[in-house]
């Protein structure tokens, strides 16, 4: 497999096309797309981050995407654990009209509203937080990312054993900064990293 | 000024009568020698070729309405006087930076609509209406010595009855100082508490509480013309100053309009009713003008025109303009029928976005509703060192040996930033601050004016 960089100004951001090549987009903090294939977040991949508790700076980890992403396309969110600030996303140059919040009632409706957003060719991110989420659960959002190619985060707990993922970060609040520590599937393992956001 | 601004075309020299007595005067009949006040005998002998229209107070309601609305654009707060209007802003966080910046700005979008009016900032809402009336173009900020200069202007320029007015000019007092120097237990035992509380208003020791104004959810505007008008060019003109103003009411509110109606009234009772129906919801100027005159091209009216409205609902619209980038709309297309699944089983309060309201209340500020959003405004601040995540309502934090806590003690890193606001409901003052506490999170946290911390949000 190919991975074609796409860097943030460029048009070469594809949505809901059905692609073979791995097509990546900057993280926009230089020593983490050093440790990631492609040297950017994978579109087609549900990246799953681990985190202890909401509010460590895990939106602003990814907030390098999801900004320019909204202003090609609708970013979806489904079951924020708090209430988005607006000012603040929009200093961080979001573009509040493409962002759609979900609040789903249930578990099955927080999964149907997640699988929704990766196949339709209107959105451009899905971000998704899950108290928990069994492994098949998981593995049919994995498939319905990779046929839907577009960039996929969901926030799971810490605590949960994990989840059969191609890309694993775990994040983690420090004096420095975020720490970050990688597990992918069937790689060499990676140091951790430590960005400041 | 705002009896003669609802006219549209005026013919100079031009009047406009309440009863017998000229009220307003434009540039040239002043310079026969006419004033308000005069009678219209009087105005008439003086200036044989003065053209006098009855005063319209519907209009000028009107007007005042659709200027608040152009007001709203750039103040939280505009409140709607008898003859003008009172924008409200704080020292922090104007969204349009320095007063004078702010001033030039408004006197040359006003200039643009094609109105004269006298503008003035002052610390309170009354000096600058005093300011404003008295046709002083100041703009007096806090730390300058206001309150002296307000004590040469005229006291005509105060709202007060008219008894205490005509009870001044007995008194032979002509100056706002005279009358402020004056023992005030005198004044209110002589004139009522008004007159006092007016005054303690006009200097910043008494708070100013107006009714503020709520955007309606309708335009309309109606022009007349002081003169008859038979060519297509004037009554294009005409329309094109009522859909300017229109088109800044429709940014104003993010909106678009998909169906207006246009209305002609002519000299021989009749009104000519035209109705748009638009596919692609719209705001463009040129767009809507374009439109009325393709229709208006074949008409002919059956006598002189002399008035033209406009009327449309203002929809809140997410729709794009015209758009011919066939991909966006192929998107866009994909965008609708996913959020008609979303909203076919979730429900319409399960999919939300995000709006904004100019309050320095986080929690009043940051709005979540149902899709489509309620518009944005314009010019929304740019706000740094906030955070993502915000608590809302605020949480009370416990406090133990002075230091708040929330997952352990709290550590102050940033701070004092303090918003104040709301001299009109009650006022309310609160230290923000950034705290990090012993989990490394970093939070949002504020004092309350009586002491209590609050979690407000997390630097997500």
């Amino acid at each position: 497999m190919r991975s074609v960089p796409v860097t943030l100004a460029g048009t070469g951001v594809r949505l809901g096309l059905p692609c073979a090549e791995a097509v990546t987009m900057s993280t926009g903090f230089s020593e983490l797309d050093q440790r990631l294939d492609g040297g950017g977040w994978p579109a087609g991949v549900l990246t799953e981050l681990r985190i202890g508790h909401a509010g460590i700076g895990e939106l602003r980890l990814l907030m390098p995407v999801l900004a320019p992403l909204s202003r090609k396309a609708h970013v979806l969110w489904v079951a924020p654990p708090y209430k988005p600030y607006a000012p603040a996303l929009v200093a961080q140059k979001m573009a509040l009209e493409r962002l759609i919040l979900v609040y789903p009632r249930t578990h099955r409706e927080a999964l149907w509203a997640v699988s929704q957003g990766l196949l339709s060719p209107s959105i451009g991110a899905v971000v998704s937080w899950f108290p928990a989420i069994r492994e098949g659960e998981f593995r049919n959002l994995q498939r319905r990312a990779s046929e839907g190619h577009h960039w996929a985060f969901c926030f799971l707990p810490e605590t949960l054993a994990p989840r059969p993922s191609r890309l694993r970060l775990a994040l983690r609040p420090t004096h420095e900064g975020l720490r970050i520590v990688f597990s992918r599937k069937a790689k060499r393992p990676l140091a951790p990293l430590v960005i400041t956001l | 000024m705002l009896p003669l601004e609802v006219f549209g075309l005026r013919q100079a020299p031009f009047g406009v009568v309440d009863g017998r007595v000229l009220i307003a005067c434009d540039a040239k009949a002043r310079s026969y020698g006419l004033s308000p006040g005069l009678s219209v005998t009087q105005a008439c002998v003086a200036c044989p070729t003065l053209s006098l229209q009855a005063r319209d107070r519907l209009a000028e309601a009107t007007l005042l309405e659709n200027l608040a609305v152009f007001a709203y654009r750039l103040s939280p707060r505009v409140v709607v006087k008898s003859a003008g209007l009172l924008m409200h802003f704080t020292d922090k966080m104007s969204p349009v930076g320095d007063p004078h910046t702010l001033f030039s700005r408004v006197a040359r979008q006003l200039e643009d609509l094609g109105y004269q009016a006298e503008l003035a900032i002052a610390p309170t809402a009354a000096a600058a209406w005093l300011c404003a009336s008295s046709g002083t173009r100041s703009i007096w900020m806090a730390h300058d010595d206001w309150r002296t200069a307000l004590r040469s202007l005229p006291i005509t320029g105060l709202t007060l009855a008219k008894v205490v007015h005509d009870a001044c000019a007995d008194l032979g007092l002509s100056l706002v100082g005279e009358l402020l120097d004056l023992p005030r237990a005198g004044l209110s035992r002589r004139f009522g508490p008004d007159v006092v509380q007016a005054l303690e208003r006009l200097n910043g020791e008494r708070p100013e509480l107006d009714v503020s104004w709520v955007p309606p959810p309708l335009f309309r505007r109606r022009l007349v013309f002081s003169f008859a008008i038979d060519t297509e060019e004037a009554l294009l003109f005409g329309i094109h100053r009522v859909v300017r103003e229109w088109v800044l009411v429709l940014r104003s509110r993010d909106a678009r309009v998909s169906q207006f109606t246009v209305e002609m009234g002519c000299a021989d009772r009749t009104v000519h009713s035209e109705r748009f129906t638009l596919v692609h919801p719209e705001r463009s100027a040129q767009v809507l003008m374009r439109l009325v005159r393709e229709r208006l091209r074949d008409w002919r009216p059956s006598a002189a025109i002399t008035s033209v409205a406009v009327a449309a609902p203002l929809e809140v619209s997410t729709e794009g303009s015209l758009s011919f980038c066939h991909e966006e709309m192929r998107l866009d297309d994909g965008f609708k029928e996913l959020l008609d699944r979303l909203h076919a089983r979730l429900g319409r309060e399960s999919v939300r976005t995000l709006s904004w309201y100019p309050d320095h209340r986080p929690e009043r500020s940051a709005l979540e509703g149902p899709w489509p959003s309620q518009g944005l405004p314009a010019h929304m601040p740019i706000l740094r060192d906030r955070p993502l995540w915000l608590v809302d309502p605020p949480k009370p934090l416990d406090v133990i040996h002075d230091t708040p806590q929330s997952s352990g003690p709290l550590r102050l890193v940033a701070g004092t930033e303090r918003l104040e606001t709301g001299w009109w409901d009650g006022p309310v003052v609160r230290d923000y601050f950034i705290a990090v506490n012993d989990r490394n999170e970093r939070l949002w946290v504020f004092r309350s004016a009586d002491g209590h911390w609050f979690l407000q949000g997390y630097f997500g």
